[in-house]
């Protein structure tokens, strides 16, 4: 399955080019959301793979089409065209009765605001118990039992109290430990995590951070993580591609993607964020020019050449796709 | 809870003294004299007329009135109907639970219907079952209820015959009679407030809907069944319940228009014949037992927010 898909296409992306099948497969993604304008693109031909146990990390701007992408993962958002494979199986042309079989229990999302992500009038043992036991053959008890050591897991102190606490009772990095708590409670092989850290204090970030890549160790899940942060990324991706109005314009190993960075729009990123490990000889800070084109009303050619300081007249044609293995970049600059 | 339900009846104290001062007041500032009305047309006596007056206590300042009337209250003794001259407390006692009896039914109909329409409407934001449901709860706004009752009336027991026009028969004495008899009334009651709820619940649940944490019931794999009639329904019914308690306790006040239609002897009705009668003391015992039980009504709401939004800390 993996040979033939990375044969079919030239969108790039193709192979994981470690030697590891992938455990989730993003083939040539478009997503398209429909408003009073007409419709509006939001992903335009997204591929990439995921190794089991590995990080991959989706980087962009607010905006770019990153949490689009996460959503699509789980088929939360309707996938216009292209292919979400696990294991064989495209989750973007499932059933719905399929797609609620494969959803929390092969593949599961936390999201970006744990204040809101969880039933303000349930108990967190109702929100756990209830998702192991659609998933799982046990009984209530024994639901019970899981969903008190996965919060056991996940750090949450006195669990068999907090079980029956409502999500008001905790903070929202506790809420946070929750959600990864009711994400893994069926095993899942992929976690898509939408900027599972932005809505949470600095010391609680690299907790919960730390927290998933514990797990992820654990219990040998894929994670898709995706966020504005490339500082978060740095932490624990294994690869990472770069976001820029709704397509992947770099992909790189994050060592590499870290010491090389060939598109400019991720020279731009890594330049605006402050990092302790730079000396100050690196200069000072610099934010991107301009900000990222509307959705629906990209530039002819390469999008990001209005904002590009070595833009050049072959900037205007559509740039090259993603190519190779190990090192992706959609940029007249390397071709 | 203890404490928070004690705290909130002491606050209730303030409360009705005020209304006690306003239904009190209420009766001599309208026109009209009971006095008169004790004479008879076109007669007058001033012997007479005084007599009366020093007898029932209306040659006193008004504060002594009034303390004697709340202090007669509060041991339970409502006075006499001008009229009847029986204890009012008896006369409202007895018509109380005929009005508890359609008002419950009444909120029966309205749930029944309102629930499914504006579930089913929020379901299909903006498609055919969401107009559907949303005209005919806008033409019963629009509807008055009375005209409607008596359409209910002309179709289901003029030209059909099914169903009794008018009257009350008692559960007790014969129950399958009895509900014939509140068939109609519940359903002119019941429809009207399930106008407004439909809507209600439709605009919550549409509100609902779009939660973050409707999200992460469909990622976790739960199917729309329990989504909607778990998840969302119950974050829904929050404020839905409110107005379900302000609507109940407006029907438990007797609901005047239907039961006068339908002959159906309950709070309503005692208070329009007090009023032809002229029957003062009767009218205010009504008229408080009714502003009670509004503001009991209403207790009991914020009380049941505890068990149903547990964000809610009653202390």
């Amino acid at each position: 399955m993996t040979n033939e898909i990375s044969d079919h296409t030239g969108q790039g992306g193709a192979a994981t080019g470690r030697g590891r099948a992938p455990v989730l497969s993003v083939r040539d993604l478009h997503v398209r959301y429909r408003t009073d304008d007409g419709d509006v693109p939001a992903v335009n031909g997204v591929s990439f793979d995921l190794a089991a146990r590995e990080t991959y990390a989706i980087v962009g701007e607010s905006g770019c089409g990153k949490s689009t992408v996460a959503l699509s993962l789980l088929a939360l958002v309707p996938v216009s065209a292209g292919e979400v494979s696990l294991g064989g199986r495209n989750l973007a042309s499932m059933r719905r009765s399929e797609l609620r079989r494969v959803r929390g229990r092969e593949i599961a999302m936390i999201f970006q605001e744990p204040m809101t992500s969880l039933n303000p009038v349930l108990t967190l043992g109702h929100q756990l118990v209830e998702t192991i036991r659609l998933h799982q053959p046990l009984d209530r008890g024994a639901a019970r039992r899981r969903a008190i050591e996965m919060l056991e897991r996940v750090g949450i102190s006195d669990p068999a109290r907090r079980i029956g606490q409502y999500p008001h009772e905790l903070s929202g990095g506790m809420r946070q430990r929750v959600m990864i708590a009711m994400a893994l409670s069926c095993n899942p092989r992929i976690l898509v995590a939408d900027e599972p850290t932005t809505a949470l204090d600095v010391t609680v970030q690299a907790q919960i951070l730390a927290l998933l890549d514990d797990l992820r160790a654990e219990f040998g899940t894929g994670i898709v993580l995706i966020t504005h942060d490339i500082g978060v990324v740095a932490e624990m991706a294994d690869r990472i591609g770069v976001m820029y109005a709704g397509r992947l314009v770099e992909e790189a190993a994050a060592a590499d993607l870290f010491s090389d960075p060939r598109h400019p729009y991720t020279r731009g990123l890594l330049a605006s964020v402050p990092r302790v490990d730079l000396a100050p000889r690196d200069g000072p800070l610099v934010a991107l020019p301009g900000s990222p084109p509307t959705p629906g009303r990209l530039p002819q050619g390469c999008a990001f050449r209005t904002r590009c300081a070595q833009a050049m007249d072959v900037c205007a044609k559509p740039p090259p796709e993603l190519r190779g293995a190990d090192r992706m970049v959609r940029c007249w600059l390397h071709v | 809870m203890l404490k928070y339900t004690l705290r909130r009846l002491l606050q209730l104290v303030p409360v009705l003294l005020i209304l006690s001062v306003l239904v009190f007041s209420l009766l001599h500032m309208v026109p009209g004299n009971p006095i008169d009305v004790l004479m008879g047309e076109g007669h007058s006596d001033p012997v007479v007329e005084a007599a009366l007056r020093e007898r029932y206590g209306l040659d006193r300042p008004l504060p002594v009135q009034y303390w004697t009337w709340l202090t007669n209250i509060l041991s339970g003794d409502f006075g006499t109907s001008m009229y009847s001259r029986e204890p009012i407390l008896k006369l409202i006692l007895e018509r109380f639970p005929n009005t508890l009896l359609l008002a419950l039914a009444s909120a029966v109909v309205a749930l029944a219907i309102s629930l499914p329409a504006g579930i089913i409407a929020a379901l299909y934001q903006n498609r055919l079952p969401d107009f559907g449901a949303m005209a005919v709860a806008l033409a019963g706004i629009s509807i008055p209820n009375f005209w409607f009752g008596i359409l209910l009336v002309l179709l289901f027991s003029q030209y059909l015959g099914w169903l009794p026009s008018m009257g009350y028969v008692s559960p007790a004495e014969d129950f399958w009679t009895a509900m014939k008899h509140l068939i109609l009334p519940a359903v002119t009651l019941g429809t009207a407030m399930a106008a407004n709820l439909t809507r209600l619940i439709r605009a919550e649940m549409i509100e609902q809907l779009s939660q973050d944490y409707v999200r992460t019931a469909r990622a976790k794999g739960l199917g729309e069944r329990v989504i909607v009639g778990v998840h969302v329904l119950k974050n829904a019914m929050i404020p839905t319940v409110t107005i379900i308690g302000i609507q109940f306790g407006g029907l438990l006040e007797g609901a005047v228009l239907t039961e006068v239609i339908f002959a159906w002897p309950g709070i309503g009705r005692l208070a329009v014949d007090a009023v032809y009668e002229r029957d003062y003391p009767l009218i205010q015992g009504v008229v408080l037992v009714a502003a009670i039980v509004y503001v009991a009504v209403n207790l009991i709401v914020d009380i049941s927010y505890r068990y149903l939004d547990p964000r809610v800390k009653l202390d």
